[in-house]
């Protein structure tokens, strides 16, 4: 389908818009000394740190995701049906509210004076541990939504069949379901991973920024962007590279061998 | 395993009874759209009915007022479904999914020997995405099979598999449901006959007929049912050896019940003639006068229906004809007649 001439300039204006600031950021870097950037051991903390908590957090949407796509589809029917969308608005929130807001309310439920405080006889808030619920916060709905448009495309008829083949609920769901929605669950995580790399307004709000323990490269990032900005673009260009290849891996067309 | 059901899916205007022997297969011959396959998905409980009523062997699985059916994985009933269904796994892990189910510790030899039976042994390792049409069948029929189901559900076993697979998976059908409790749905007489020992024949989501299979497919008691059977029925009532129709036409025939009960004869439409004016000689057939209502393209003949009769005919004597127009059917002489 081609549309009318006049969309070619305003497409180049739009691919204009992304690339300028791409080739601004490259234009930064001293490649001469990009390498020793990069792995001087602030950056690398702050890397490791950034990719530990971004898998942990990937992990904890895999867990905690899966199920509450699960849940989101099983609601199609029954007596909560009328509730569904605004269930699914409220678990996707994240997904379109403010990071900073994020963080308060992370900080209002799990911070000393939050609600499960005592609960958890203290805080949760400023540890690594916060990092990763933060960011768990923020990417679990790649993964609810995902899970959910792929079960909604199944006809549910396999599991069916292996239920008069004398399969357990548990037994179809680990062999028949799951495998059937292997491309949904990557997808997922890839952009889940993506996503917990790159937060940083909640981290910042319920985490805050202390070496080696919550600052994460993005904040990292944006420290050093006033002491040592040939630093900032260096590390920024690596966050980049990772940003391009995770979206390339998730969006390629999928390729799946639809089983007769 | 004798199985007795009535199902009703109100959604899909199914309510239909049926009854299947011991060690008996039941064909459901039926058009598409008959509500055959709903009827079976509801013996399995993969679609819930609105009613049932559903006893195995003297264990009711479902019925009215019962608080909850007995669920798909404790009934023993398999469907084997069109689309094969397959899973994401290898063509052994398939087959084994059953026995496995099942806590069988020779899940996987149970497997292998089901795999033989049905001659895919050698596409043990092979995912279903790489099976042609007709061994994802195969391998579809040794996996219901390894389950060792109390009753096996065949929905439209041939669908979608090219001439040479279907012939050759009916002849192993034939070979693996001896003596096996089956239902199996089909819009095909060849189907029922061969396969089958009852049949039922349902339309609109009812069962209109059942009984032994020779029985109902050569003495239909409708219409619909001889359609079904491939088949016309041609009612009339009996005086002194001849069916009559109508005040012009009556044909001879043989048996039948006394005079002045309603009878019928079935005959296939290929072994009736046409002619376009009054025959002057009767030869072998009796000729009933009758007037075309339908014109149905069959391929290589037009299948002519008539208010009476319906009669296979080349396609240049179709053209000749419209509907109203008049035609003498010739039926052959001497047909067995049998009481309504």
């Amino acid at each position: 389908m081609t549309g009318p001439r006049w969309l070619a300039p305003l497409a180049a204006l739009g691919g204009l818009l992304v690339l300028l600031p791409l080739a601004g950021l490259v234009s930064r870097v001293e490649w001469s000394e990009f390498w020793s950037l990069v792995t001087a051991p602030d950056s690398l903390t702050a890397l490791q740190l950034s990719i530990r908590t971004a898998t942990a957090a990937t992990v904890l949407t895999l867990l905690l995701g899966v199920p509450l796509g699960f849940a989101l589809h099983g609601m199609r029917r029954g007596p909560l049906a009328p509730a569904r969308a605004a269930v699914r608005a409220v678990v996707l929130a994240p997904l379109v509210l403010p990071p900073v807001v994020g963080g308060l309310a992370l900080l209002s439920a799990f911070g000393r004076r939050g609600l499960l405080g005592e609960v958890l006889g203290g805080s949760l808030a400023f540890t690594t541990l916060a990092v990763i619920i933060a960011q768990a916060f923020v990417a679990m709905p790649f993964m609810v939504v995902s899970v959910e448009s792929a079960l909604v495309a199944r006809s549910g008829r396999r599991e069916a069949i292996a239920a008069t083949l004398g399969a357990s609920r548990t037994r179809t769901f680990v062999r028949v379901t799951l495998p059937g929605i292997v491309p949904a669950l990557a997808t997922g995580a890839v952009l889940a991973f993506a996503r917990a790399l790159g937060e940083f307004g909640a981290t910042l709000t319920f985490a805050g920024s202390l070496a080696g323990v919550t600052r994460t490269a993005p904040l990292d990032i944006y420290l050093l962007r006033e002491t040592d900005p040939e630093a900032a673009a260096a590390l920024s260009l690596v966050l980049v590279a990772v940003a391009i290849g995770v979206v390339a891996l998730a969006y390629r067309p999928v390729t799946t061998r639809t089983p007769r | 395993m004798r199985l007795e059901a009535r199902v009703a899916v109100t959604s899909r205007g199914v309510d239909a009874t049926l009854s299947v022997g011991a060690h008996r297969t039941l064909a459901l011959l039926g058009a598409n759209g008959a509500g055959k396959s709903t009827v079976l998905e509801s013996l399995a409980d993969v679609t819930r009915p609105d009613h049932a009523r559903i006893v195995l062997d003297g264990q009711v699985l479902a019925e009215p007022g019962r608080r909850r059916p007995v669920p798909a994985r404790r009934r023993g009933i398999v469907l084997l479904s069109q689309d094969d269904a397959l899973f994401p796994m290898s063509v052994l892990d398939n087959v084994a999914f059953g026995p496995r189910s099942a806590g069988r510790k020779d899940a996987e030899d149970v497997a292998r020997t089901w795999l033989d039976h049905v001659g895919c042994l050698d596409l043990a390792g092979r995912r279903p995405g790489e099976l042609s049409g007709g061994q994802a069948r195969r391998v579809a029929i040794a996996r219901a099979l390894a389950a060792e189901p109390r009753v096996l559900l065949l929905d439209e076993p041939f669908a979608g598999l090219d001439v040479e697979a279907a012939s050759a998976i009916r002849a192993l059908l034939r070979e693996l449901l001896a003596g096996t409790t089956a239902v199996l749905t089909t819009h095909d007489a060849l189907d029922a006959h061969t396969l089958a020992d009852d049949v039922a024949v349902m339309e609109s989501g009812r069962v209109v007929e059942a009984g032994p299979a020779r029985e109902v497919l050569s003495r239909p008691r409708t219409r619909f049912a001889a359609r079904m059977a491939g088949r016309v029925l041609i009612e009339g009532t009996m005086r002194g050896g001849r069916l009559v129709i109508d005040e012009v036409s009556s044909i001879p025939v043989s048996g039948g019940p006394g005079a002045g009960s309603r009878a019928a004869v079935a005959v296939p439409p290929a072994s009736v003639a046409v002619a376009l004016e009054s025959p002057s000689i009767a030869g072998d057939r009796a000729w009933i006068l009758d007037s075309v209502t339908t014109l149905e393209p069959r391929g290589d003949h037009v299948r002519v229906h008539g208010a009476l009769v319906s009669a296979d005919v080349d396609p240049e004597l179709a053209s000749e004809l419209e509907a109203g127009a008049r035609l003498w059917c010739g039926v052959p002489r001497g047909l067995d007649a049998y009481a309504l």
